[in-house]
């Protein structure tokens, strides 16, 4: 039998504005962020971002000259990550988001500029303040769980 | 006491508990991501970790784990003095000794009144 590690305890202060808000349960993010088309135009200004921030420039060429397959790519996967259908697994199979990038050189540099575009992306969207909040904080996960140096 | 299996990934964030759970939402392989993430010893084996009586658990997995959907692949981020458990509902559910479904209804205690007395 395997026991858990018990003489360890949770030592993390939950943020209390994250775990009290609806976002996260069902889908209320989804509807936050104003469903697929809402979800759309926030992937279209994030790679708008991507083309034009200084310190984007690495990560945009990590990516293929045409954005369109990108941009539909990160639209069906936030739609089933925020909560609403799953539209990825749909066309594209099932993605698991640091193994998706493993091939990529992926250091603090490339996280930081990824969410930066995305921070830019989501400013830019007519969300609650506490929605943009919540949104980047949840976002920083996968964009760090991406990362595979320092 | 009720034995039960226990399959689990254990992390210590709750935002990478929700992460992992969004994955696993989106169909990722519950034993890939306890290899990969969980800081239980049991992430050696995909998450199984053992069998154990009820009272050995942390009540809220048991809770979560008795009051599962049979449709439910996963369960959680469930709070525990350990961290955040993603569990996975495989084998019998743990009994809640006191619960809404243990208690009997009324037409169940009516029945009960109207059985007779063994001579």
């Amino acid at each position: 039998m395997i026991k858990c590690p018990l003489n360890t305890s949770v030592g993390h202060v939950m943020n209390s504005e994250v775990k009290t808000s609806s976002y996260g349960q069902g889908e209320a993010s989804f509807e936050a962020a104003g469903g697929f088309d809402g979800i759309k135009q926030l992937v279209d200004a994030f790679y708008d971002a991507m083309e034009t921030l200084p310190q984007a420039r690495t990560i945009r060429d990590m990516h293929s000259a045409d954005l369109t397959e990108s941009r539909d790519k990160l639209t069906r996967f936030l739609t089933g990550w925020l909560g609403g259908p799953k539209l990825f697994s749909e066309k594209y199979g099932p993605i698991r988001i640091p193994v998706a990038h493993r091939h990529l050189d992926i250091g603090p540099a490339e996280r930081d500029a990824w969410l930066a575009c995305m921070q830019v992306a989501v400013d830019a969207q007519p969300y609650q303040q506490n929605f943009r909040n919540y949104l980047m904080t949840q976002l920083y996960v996968p964009a760090e769980r991406s990362r595979n140096r320092d | 006491m009720h034995t039960i299996a226990l399959h689990h990934i254990l992390l210590k964030s709750p935002l990478l508990a929700d992460d992992v759970a969004k994955e696993l939402e989106l169909g990722a392989d519950f034993s890939e991501l306890a290899r990969e993430y969980s800081a239980c010893p049991s992430s050696h084996q995909g998450g199984f970790a053992g069998y154990h009586q009820q009272d050995e658990l942390p009540i809220t997995v048991v809770e979560a784990l008795a009051l599962a959907d049979e449709q439910q692949t996963h369960i959680g981020p469930v709070q525990s003095p350990f961290g955040y458990h993603l569990l996975k509902p495989i084998g019998e559910k743990p009994k809640l000794a006191v619960s809404d479904e243990n208690i009997l209804s009324e037409d169940a205690i009516e029945s009960v009144k109207d059985d007779k007395m063994p001579a």
